[in-house]
């Protein structure tokens, strides 16, 4: 009995192990598709699962597919702000590479100024995406050392004999590890600092749209934001220039019940 | 050497294997969901606004019927066929059941044009409409209002400013003290420049308000939630009924700019409902009008809006016959669980009986 238990507790601290293996790999290559080597079969059995699942299911709302890879649960977070479509803006490092030549003077000046705050923008974006994607990394690290360390207590007395189980637990501890971050001051203040930076790189970009729309004489974003001002303004004149409507008739505190007046309506 | 535990789990993978492979075909079959079930007519639209009055339901006994009607106003994050997701999942449908008369707003969805709205127009342009419109076509001066999770914070605003219009307020999954240690939503937008958001956004979007929703509990509901699909992937009725949540999850409509500034700033980050400091078009929204009856309904696992955020109601209303009710559940399971659909409409349609006999 001893000796079968210990071959369980084999399985899970390889599995383990290779969530470790895959994390760390995923962590240097900055690219979110990228998998560790299946070499162990449980691996292998799950990726199958979800290249089919992948092929089939519906996608979610923002275009990602939430079963592509149940593990990778940071890029799921920072996909908030990517919702606002500029990570991977090729725009943005355009910009960037334009500073690089461009002297803030002369008649081009007010262009490449708005371009320069455009890259810096960028880069203090990509600074904070990576600051935040280090803490949701070590969100998964550590409930992988969380989940270990459930394993042990559980020991012999409820040894866990099925990979579901051992996949829950994962879950359980998970969710354990990030509510204490969530919660916390520090990760509040970071992920606004993603938040807003995200907000001031899109304005940037707005900004560089905008002036080369208005090179072609199209129409522009804060010029339909000005109609729609307006017209918000019109209509509450109108508004105010018609009598109330709101105020209930008091004709109708009659005695007379609804149910005869609405079977009176439908006689109609 | 044999293993019996890993032959165990090479077993429970193949069979996990197998089941996926007919999950995929079942769900190929499954084509699109269809979503609301119950007969409903358009009565009155403006701007993106549609007001439904649903049809009586035909097993309805007469005796029990609700003279009042009610008008449901629903959140402007999601969309309001949540309240009847289908015919067993039905909040709406039994609440017609026990012989209500029930109305409800569809917000729609904004677009460029709407990213200036304000929550006054929400409170003190469209919801009096709606009620005028209500009031006219069942001939009654007040009527009852069911708020829904944000669209009940606007139901309390609007009850505080006209409450000669409401004859019982019933709040559900309300967030009314945004300010309690187990808000998280709020502890995130603490440090957020609203500001910039709006701006630089026009209308919020959806996706990224479903992604900050996502967040609360990533493991659970970015990966768990898939798995365990796995358990029931070949029972189609259950696949329809997860792909017709998934649906309403992610159909989340952007939020008017302004509106979303206003609603974070005031009554998100600054509390200003709790705080009786909130003004809507020149005037105070005061809590302590609300002095009609009021109902407020939370869901003790509400991991979106804890009931620490709703149960201060109680202080905070004039109301003298304030009462409320704990499901255990969460945000979600409130509306479509089988508990609640037992327990929510009878609460509902019980308390409003009580009262429906008073002047």
């Amino acid at each position: 009995m001893k000796d079968r238990q210990t071959h369980t507790d084999d399985w899970i601290d390889e599995w383990i192990a290779r969530q470790r293996e895959t994390l760390a790999q995923n962590a240097n290559q900055r690219d979110q598709g990228a998998q560790a080597n299946p070499a162990d079969f449980l691996r292998r059995w799950f990726e199958a699962g979800q290249r089919s699942f992948a092929d089939a299911a519906p996608r979610s709302g923002d275009g990602s597919q939430p079963f592509a890879d149940p593990f990778n649960v940071g890029g799921a977070l920072l996909g908030a702000w990517a919702s606002a479509g500029l990570f991977h803006s090729s725009l943005a490092q355009q910009a960037s590479d334009v500073l690089d030549r461009l002297p803030p003077i002369g008649l081009a000046r007010e262009q490449t100024e708005g371009w320069r705050e455009l890259a810096a923008a960028h880069a203090q974006c990509q600074q904070i995406e990576n600051e935040l994607r280090s803490v949701l990394l070590k969100v998964q690290f550590d409930a992988l050392d969380l989940l270990s360390e459930r394993v042990r207590k559980r020991g012999a007395s409820e040894p866990i004999d099925s990979f579901r189980t051992l996949y829950d637990l994962w879950v359980e501890c998970g969710e354990q590890v990030y509510s204490e971050l969530a919660h916390s001051e520090s990760y509040a203040k970071l992920q606004a600092e993603l938040g807003n930076a995200t907000m001031r790189l899109r304005s940037r970009m707005q900004s560089v749209i905008e002036h080369g729309l208005k090179q072609f004489d199209l129409p522009t974003r804060s010029e339909l934001n000005s109609l729609h001002r307006q017209i918000r303004e019109l209509r509450g004149q109108l508004e105010q220039a018609q009598p109330a409507k709101s105020a209930p008739a008091k004709k109708r505190a009659t005695r007379k019940t609804p149910r005869k007046r609405v079977a009176k309506a439908r006689r109609r | 050497m044999t293993n019996v535990d890993v032959d165990k789990i090479q077993r429970e993978m193949q069979e996990f294997s197998q089941r996926f492979a007919r999950g995929i075909g079942a769900l190929a079959d499954v084509g699109s969901v269809t979503l609301g079930s119950a007969p409903k007519e358009q009565i009155y639209s403006q701007d993106k606004l549609v007001l439904y009055r649903y049809s009586p339901s035909e097993t309805a006994v007469r005796k029990d019927r609700v003279r009042v009607p009610m008008l449901i106003c629903y959140a402007l994050v999601n969309r309001p066929y949540m309240m009847d997701l289908q015919p067993d999942r039905s909040l709406i449908r039994r609440l017609l059941d026990r012989g209500l008369d029930v109305f409800l707003i569809d917000w729609g969805y904004p677009d460029g044009a709407d990213r200036y709205l304000e929550i006054s127009d929400y409170v003190q342009r469209y919801l009096p409409k709606c009620v005028d419109v209500v009031a006219a076509t069942t001939g009654v001066e007040k009527i009852n209002l069911l708020g829904v999770c944000q669209g009940g914070t606007l139901s309390l605003c609007y009850a505080a400013l006209q409450p000669e219009r409401v004859r019982n307020l019933i709040t559900m999954v309300t967030p009314v003290d945004f300010r309690t240690p187990e808000n998280l939503l709020t502890k995130w937008t603490e440090h957020v420049d609203l500001d910039q958001l709006a701006s630089a956004t026009g209308n919020v979007p959806g996706e990224m308000l479903n992604a900050l929703f996502l967040g609360l509990m990533p493991f659970r509901l970015n990966s768990q939630k898939y798995v365990d699909l796995m358990d029931h992937i070949e029972d189609p009725r259950a696949l329809e009924n997860f792909l017709r949540m998934e649906k309403w999850i992610f159909d989340s409509p952007d939020q008017p700019g302004e509106m979303f500034r206003q609603f974070m700033q005031w009554l998100v980050k600054e509390n200003r409902l709790a705080k009786g400091t909130l003004q809507l078009g020149g005037r105070a929204v005061d809590l302590k009008n609300v002095r009609m009856p009021v109902l407020n309904i939370f869901a003790s696992q509400d991991h979106l809006v804890p009931p620490s955020a709703s149960r201060p109601l109680q202080k905070l209303v004039g109301s003298r016959d304030y009462s409320a009710h704990e499901f255990k559940g969460g945000h979600i399971g409130i509306y479509v669980s089988g508990s609640a659909q037992r327990e929510i409409p009878e609460r509902i349609a019980r308390w409003l009986r009580e009262r429906d006999a008073e002047k």
